[in-house]
Parts: C-alpha cells; sequence; structure tokens
C-alpha cells in the first residue's frame, strides 16, 4: 500500500496544529529574562532592511524566522511542521498545492491574519520590482494564487514545485496586506509586522535586531522575554563576547571550539548535518585526457582520504565521516550507508592497475574558508602517488571558477545540502544537476532526478532519493567528505536551546529556555 | 602662484578620472556580484535574471558611462545590497570613522609629540632607549594582533573596558589605541629626528648663550621649526585614518566606513566598493594638492619651477 507521504503529513500536520494552537494549548509561563544572541555577518542580506521580500542571499533565516512566519515551519528534529498553514494538500500531478490556514491568528498589528494576506504576500514576493532572492524561481513555478474561502489558498503551478515549502519556512514570510497598502514598502520596512513569536521593537542595519516576546503566541510563547541580536564579523570578538557575558550565545567558529570547551561556564551546541563538503573531480566532465577519467584512480583517490584522521586532527567536532549524499533529515537516507575505510594501500595498488604507478601531478583548489581540511588531505593523496597542488582562491573567484567550469584536477565543492532543505530533490539538485553540478550529471542521473522531482507519495520519493544517492556513489564523479555541523557557542545562561538540525542559521528562538 | 594652482587642479582632476577608470576596472574584473547574492539553488536562468536587473549584462563602456552619470549626479549608483544610494550609505559610516579617526588623532599627537620631545631631549638615555622600543613595536606589531591582545587583558581578564561596539566613551578606547599607536610611532620618530636636527642649529646655541630657559629653547624654539614636516605626515595619516581602517574597525566592530567597504567588496557590491574607493582617493588627491599649494607658498623656488 503506497503511503501519501505529503497527504499523511497533512493529517498529522492538522493534529500537531491542533495540540498546539493557542487558545487550547498548555497555558504557557510568562516570557523572562534577556539573551544576546551574536551572529557573524550576512543576517543582513536584504535591500532594504528590515523586509523579507527584499532578501538577496540565503543568510538571513535566523533574523527573518524571529518577526516573521511562512506557510510552514521546522521543529527541532529538522522537520516540517504547521505554522500559518494548518495542513496543505498536493495534487498527484503537481498542479497545485491546498493550503488550508489557521484561523484567529494576528499579525503584531492587530490586524487579523487570512487568504487574503497569504495571497498579497506570495504575488508581492513574485514581484520584479522586489528582486526577492527567490522571485524567478517562484515565477517559473507559480502560475497563480488564488483564494479559495477566507482560509484557504490554492497555489496553481506550472510545474512541480517542491522546493516551495523550505522557501515557505525561510524566507516567504506572511505579512500584512493592510498594514501594507496603508503605510507602503518603505514605511513597512521602517516597522515590520509580522505574525512571529518575536514582534520588532529596534534595529540598526548591520549593527542589531532587537524583539521582544509575543505572548500568547498562536504557536509557541518564547520563554525569554527579549532577544537582541548582533552582528559581529571577527570570530575572535564574538569568543571575547561570550567570555565577558557580553553575549549569551554565539556563532562559534569551529578553531574555537577547543576553546570554548577548555572554559568550565561555556558550552557548545551543534546545528547537526548542515551541510556536505565534497570533493569534485573536474577533469571527468572536461575534454582531454586526465588520470581522473578510469573510475579506478577515482576510487583510489577516495581510500587515500582518512575522513577520520582528518575531522579529529582539524574538525574540532564540526565534521562527522560522510558516506551518503543525504542527510538524515531526508527521506531515503540509508544510515548503513559508510564511507569507504581509509586505505592507502588498495588505493597504490588500484593506482597502478589503471597505469600510474609511479602516481601524476595534479592540482586541488579549495574555497579558503575551509582550506584547513583540504590541506590536511594533500600529504594522504602524496603518500599514494597523487601529487596535488594547492590553489585557493578568494571565495568570490572562487564560486565563479566552479560554476564557470574554470576548474582542472580536483578540488572542494560545496553542499548539496544548504540550509537545511527538506526534499531530497531541492538538497541535491544545484549541486547534481544544476548550477553547481560542474557538468557531472550524467543521463541516468538526470532521469532519476526527475522521478524525485515528480514523486508525490514518500515512497515513491525516498525510493527515488536513495537511488540517486546509489548512482552517484557509484559513479563517483564526486565523493562525499564528511557532515558539517555548526558550532554555536552558549554562556552559563543558556539552559537549552535545540534550534533545528540542518539550519546552519540557527531558527527557533522560541524553544530558547535561560536558567534561572 | 595661480597658474601653479591651475596647473595642479588640472593634474588633480586627471588623477580622479584615472581612479574612476581603474577602480571600475578592477571591481568588474572581481567577480559576479549576481553569483554571489544567489542561493546555491538559483538556476543559471535565476543567475542571470538577477545580472540583468542590476545591469550588468549591459556593454562594458554602457556601465562605465552610467557610473560616471551616477557620480555627477552626487548620488554615486545604488548599492546592490542596500538599494539605496552609496552617498548616503558612505554618509551613515563616516561620522564613526570620522571619530575613531579623531580620537585616534589625539591619540597620536599627544603621545608621538611627547615621546618624539623628551627622546631628543634625553638623547641616548634610558628614556630615549625606551622611546625607540615603543616606536618599534608600534611600527612593528600586526594592528590585529594588538587589537586582540588589548580586548584579552582590558575586557576577558580585567573586565575593564567594553570587548567592542559602539555607544560610549569606553567602547572608544582599544579601538583608538590600537588604531593609534602605529601612527603613534611614525610621529614619535619623526618628532625626534627633527627636533635633533634642531637643536643642534645655530640658532638654538645663540638661544642658549642669550640665557633662554631650556623648556623655552625646547618649545618656542626648536619644536615650532620642528613641526612643519610633523604637520605633513599628521595629515596624511589622518586622511589614512578617514579612509577606513579596516582592520580595527572588523576586529572592535566599529561600524565605520573601513567595515562597510570590506563587506561591499565580499559581496561584489560595486556601486559601493566605488564609491567608497573614489571618496578614498579624492581625500589624497585632495591634501596632496593642499600640500604642494602650501609648499608653493612657503618655498618661492617650488612654483618657479
Amino acid at each position: 500500500m503506497k503511503t501519501h507521504f505529503w497527504k499523511v503529513f497533512s493529517v498529522a500536520a492538522a493534529l500537531i496544529a491542533g495540540l498546539t494552537a493557542y487558545p487550547g494549548s498548555p497555558v504557557q509561563a510568562a516570557p523572562k529574562g534577556e539573551v544576546v544572541f551574536v551572529q557573524a555577518t550576512g543576517s543582513w542580506e536584504m535591500r532594504t532592511a528590515f523586509d523579507p521580500h527584499t532578501a538577496i542571499g540565503s543568510s538571513c533565516t535566523t533574523l527573518i524566522s524571529l518577526a516573521f512566519e511562512g506557510l510552514v515551519t521546522k521543529d527541532e528534529k529538522g522537520i516540517l511542521r504547521p505554522a500559518l498553514a494548518e495542513s496543505w494538500k498536493i495534487a498527484d500531478d503537481w498542479s497545485r498545492i491546498d493550503f488550508f490556514l489557521r484561523k484567529e491568528v494576528k499579525f503584531h498589528n492587530g490586524d487579523s491574519f487570512s487568504a487574503q494576506d497569504v495571497k498579497f504576500s506570495l504575488e508581492r514576493a513574485m514581484r520584479e520590482d522586489m528582486r526577492f532572492v527567490f522571485g524567478p524561481e517562484m515565477r517559473r513555478n507559480i502560475e497563480s494564487v488564488e483564494i479559495v474561502d477566507e482560509y484557504h489558498v490554492r497555489l496553481n503551478l506550472k510545474a512541480p514545485y517542491p522546493a516551495f515549502f523550505d522557501r515557505s519556512f525561510e524566507y516567504l514570510a506572511i505579512v500584512p496586506k493592510a498594514y501594507i497598502e496603508k503605510v507602503g514598502d518603505q514605511g513597512f520596512a521602517a516597522k515590520p509586522v509580522g505574525t512571529g513569536p518575536f514582534r520588532v521593537v529596534k534595529f540598526e542595519r548591520e549593527v542589531f535586531f532587537e524583539v521582544e516576546a509575543v505572548e500568547n503566541h498562536h504557536r509557541q510563547t518564547p520563554h525569554i522575554k527579549k532577544l537582541t541580536v548582533k552582528v559581529v564579523p571577527e570570530h575572535s570578538t564574538r569568543l571575547a563576547m561570550l567570555k565577558t557575558g557580553e553575549a549569551d550565545l554565539i556563532g562559534l567558529s569551529a578553531i574555537h571550539v577547543p576553546l570554548v570547551k577548555r572554559d568550565p561556564k561555556l558550552r557548545v551546541l551543534w546545528n547537526q548535518h548542515t551541510f556536505l563538503p565534497t570533493m569534485v573531480f573536474f577533469a571527468v566532465s572536461q575534454p582531454g585526457d586526465s588520470p581522473f577519467k578510469d573510475p579506478r584512480v577515482r576510487l583510489a583517490t577516495s581510500l587515500a582520504i582518512d575522513r577520520k584522521g582528518i575531522a579529529d586532527a582539524v574538525g574540532h567536532g564540526a565534521l562527522t565521516p560522510w558516506g551518503s549524499f543525504l542527510a538524515p533529515h531526508h527521506p531515503g537516507f540509508d544510515p548503513e550507508q559508510k564511507p569507504p575505510a581509509y586505505d592507502p594501500e588498495k588505493a597504490k595498488k588500484l593506482l597502478a592497475e589503471a597505469g600510474y604507478a609511479n602516481g601524476f601531478d595534479t592540482v586541488l583548489t579549495s574555497d579558503p574558508t575551509i582550506k584547513e581540511w583540504f590541506e590536511a588531505m594533500l600529504q594522504q593523496l602524496a603518500d599514494v602517488g597523487i601529487r596535488a597542488k594547492m590553489d585557493t582562491p578568494e571565495h568570490g573567484t572562487w564560486a565563479a571558477s566552479f560554476v564557470g567550469g574554470k576548474f582542472k584536477g580536483i578540488g572542494y565543492g560545496s553542499g548539496p545540502w544548504w540550509v537545511g532543505r527538506s526534499h531530497p530533490y531541492v538538497a541535491l539538485e544545484s549541486h547534481i544537476i544544476g548550477t553547481w553540478s560542474h557538468n557531472l550529471a550524467t543521463p541516468e542521473v538526470k532521469k532519476t532526478m526527475g522521478e524525485l522531482l515528480n514523486a508525490t507519495d514518500n515512497e515513491a520519493i525516498a525510493k527515488s532519493a536513495r537511488q540517486v544517492d546509489e548512482i552517484l556513489l557509484e559513479q563517483k564523479m564526486r565523493l562525499p567528505l564528511w557532515s558539517y555541523h555548526t558550532p554555536l557557542g552558549a554562556g552559563p545562561r543558556i539552559k537549552e536551546f535545540p534550534g533545528a538540525p540542518g539550519v546552519v542559521f540557527p531558527i527557533g528562538f522560541e524553544r530558547l529556555q535561560i536558567n534561572e | 602662484m595661480k597658474r601653479y594652482i591651475l596647473k595642479r587642479l588640472v593634474q588633480a582632476f586627471v588623477s580622479l578620472f584615472a581612479v574612476t577608470l581603474i577602480v571600475f576596472m578592477l571591481t568588474q574584473l572581481s567577480g559576479d556580484p549576481a553569483l554571489l547574492m544567489a542561493p546555491p539553488d538559483a538556476t543559471p536562468r535565476d543567475i542571470q535574471e538577477m545580472r540583468e536587473i542590476m545591469g550588468l549584462t549591459k556593454p562594458l563602456h554602457v556601465q562605465y558611462g552610467i557610473f560616471l552619470a551616477d557620480i555627477l549626479s552626487g548620488e554615486f549608483g545604488r548599492s546592490f545590497k542596500w538599494d539605496k544610494p552609496c552617498i548616503a550609505i558612505w554618509l551613515d559610516r563616516f561620522p564613526n570613522t570620522l571619530l575613531l579617526a579623531g580620537a585616534s588623532m589625539v591619540i597620536t599627537i599627544i603621545i608621538g609629540l611627547s615621546f618624539g620631545i623628551l627622546s631628543a631631549v634625553h638623547v641616548g638615555r634610558w628614556f630615549d632607549q625606551f622611546g625607540k622600543i615603543f616606536a618599534l613595536m608600534g611600527q612593528a606589531l600586526p594592528v590585529f594582533w594588538l587589537g586582540l591582545m588589548l580586548m584579552y587583558l582590558f575586557s576577558v581578564k580585567l573586565r575593564w573596558l567594553p570587548t567592542s561596539g559602539m555607544g560610549s566613551w569606553e567602547h572608544l578606547i582599544m579601538p583608538a589605541i590600537t588604531l593609534g599607536w602605529f601612527f603613534t610611532a611614525s610621529i614619535a620618530r619623526l618628532t625626534r629626528s627633527s627636533m635633533l636636527d634642531e637643536l643642534d642649529r645655530d640658532y638654538i646655541k645663540m638661544a642658549k648663550i642669550k640665557g633662554v630657559s631650556r623648556s623655552g629653547i625646547i618649545l618656542r624654539h626648536a619644536l615650532k621649526n620642528a613641526t612643519i614636516p610633523i604637520l605633513t605626515l599628521g595629515s596624511l595619516n589622518f586622511v589614512f585614518m578617514l579612509n577606513g581602517t579596516v582592520i580595527t574597525e572588523t576586529v572592535f566592530n566599529w561600524p565605520g566606513v573601513g567595515r562597510l567597504v570590506v563587506e561591499a567588496i565580499f559581496t561584489r557590491d560595486f556601486p559601493l566598493v566605488q564609491t567608497t574607493v573614489l571618496i578614498g582617493a579624492s581625500f589624497f588627491i585632495f591634501v596632496n594638492l593642499m600640500v604642494d599649494v602650501l609648499y608653493a607658498y612657503i618655498d618661492p623656488r617650488i612654483r618657479y619651477q
């Protein structure tokens, strides 16, 4: 019997929503205390502060999640769950998605929430002049937004659009139609109003963002009364702020994890599985001869890398050796799929069989932000005869060269999985068949990815995702190396912050608790 | 004199024009803003659409013409990231940098001059040796290291000062010292050598014979004449500070022009990078022009050349 994932999920979602909705949910204690969270730069990647529909980057998740809500959100297990939509239903042919909305929700200014606001918000985000980062994608996939009744909205689609749910929890905030029509886009950006668990008190772009708890919030009233998010780009300064108590929670650089662990008053919290660093064999997709065109050489390269040794030496707890292209929160993930064991002798044998007994010279490129991991790999590769010269261009140049197909030899490939994409197609698309794929996708991979995109039931999604994973692992055009966990430094006042797995920029501050 | 000033003005404008061309070309070569702004999920079509919206698909000479027109309009173009006139963003940040630079300059002048004068007066003695070490350290210690060490000592260990940010006079102390020490060292060295030159001149010996007091000789005679090169160096140092003290502002999270330009470079916000670099270059060109004119005024040989 087929389990219709999204349909079953809709029923479950409705039940969860019913249990947690206010009124009717258990009475929550009044919010208490103040917390300062210090982030690295990047959280203000929106053209007009503070308007989520002008987001231009991929890292505003934290700030948006405080004051706004989308139709869905993520819980502490990284699972999508209802926010402003109580449930939803996807048509079997992906021609539409019906959203059934939560009733009795108020915006922070007292306006009532309804289907009018959803239609207005989605159409606003699709406006070309907003230059919303996901605007082109929305215009490509959404035919129209239709109000069926006051609490029922229908998205008529041009194409299957599983990514919509990921956009909804991150950026696609629902904003108040009446308020924006009254004050205009600029007025809204100056005094933003949402339905999130916190309301905006004041902010200064790129400097700080201060919010206070919304009591009796329809989803969850925050435990803390006030939260200030500050932006401090320098890692060491953030650490100093944590040590002096100026900050309660910081975005921690992995190199500072040992320093935090040594301090008995501080703790490291982890957002698990936030991205998957991979090694890419660029030469395979390029004309001309290359040792890497031989699958035995690619396998030898994989066997020559001591993933665990590197994780132990320079990972500081942020790296887990990984053998799959999927994360645990993706349907189809196989926990038994382990990375190959480090075996330099077998690697040498394979190279000899492929005609490279004396080894060969190549180039290993890396983004400078994670170069330590790849520098550590250089000697291991050289030990089996792969003599690589390291090249670490500046991030912007690296990105342009990667997408432009200019790299030779082997190198670091970012993602897949980025900021907690829930659907395996969305997590894999850009890096396996899209912009960051370096033309390494075979027709077989593209076909299976197509099946994954069109699947609407749980079994088919899981089956196709596992199939894509197996094909990619078999072809070895790209090797999964480690699953990366993003560290946060917590001071003595932080009791609990479950966060959400897979999400680099933390969300769920309504779940943050402090010690009395 | 008028002809000399006119000639220097023309040279200044040519230099500024050259700066606009160099800055424009370098930013174009530095990467693709659309690629950096787009999320990893963006398709090539989405990225291309972003490029078109940002005007990056227009021919280079057209983009350069728009850049020049934006400068002449006084807006300096609109930032890709902030969607505001670049000049407004720069003006928002500049007072913060001016405050930091001003505080550093006060430290630089008070400590640099004092060390330089005392070292010259006590040449070869312990204070002179100490002054040399102080100056050497100021010029040799990397600014980011000095900043972090001050933060570790005064914020983390002693808890006397806030680690970073802006708000009170206490926030200003460590960044001002960090920024000022390097320039203090250069002022101290120059003051010492200028003072030694002046103290060895005949008019100083004459003053001593005439019974002028020691403090009078040092402050009223020697220092007055030694000040000219110090003022020149001080002015240029101040312009350096105004141009954004990137490292100090980053370490101490000071929201000034330095941090602004770094963020603009990382996001490839071309109009904002061009604006900050162009204004910075204008400062230098203007100060150099003023110094040249002043020199010509003081020394007629220069203008006759």
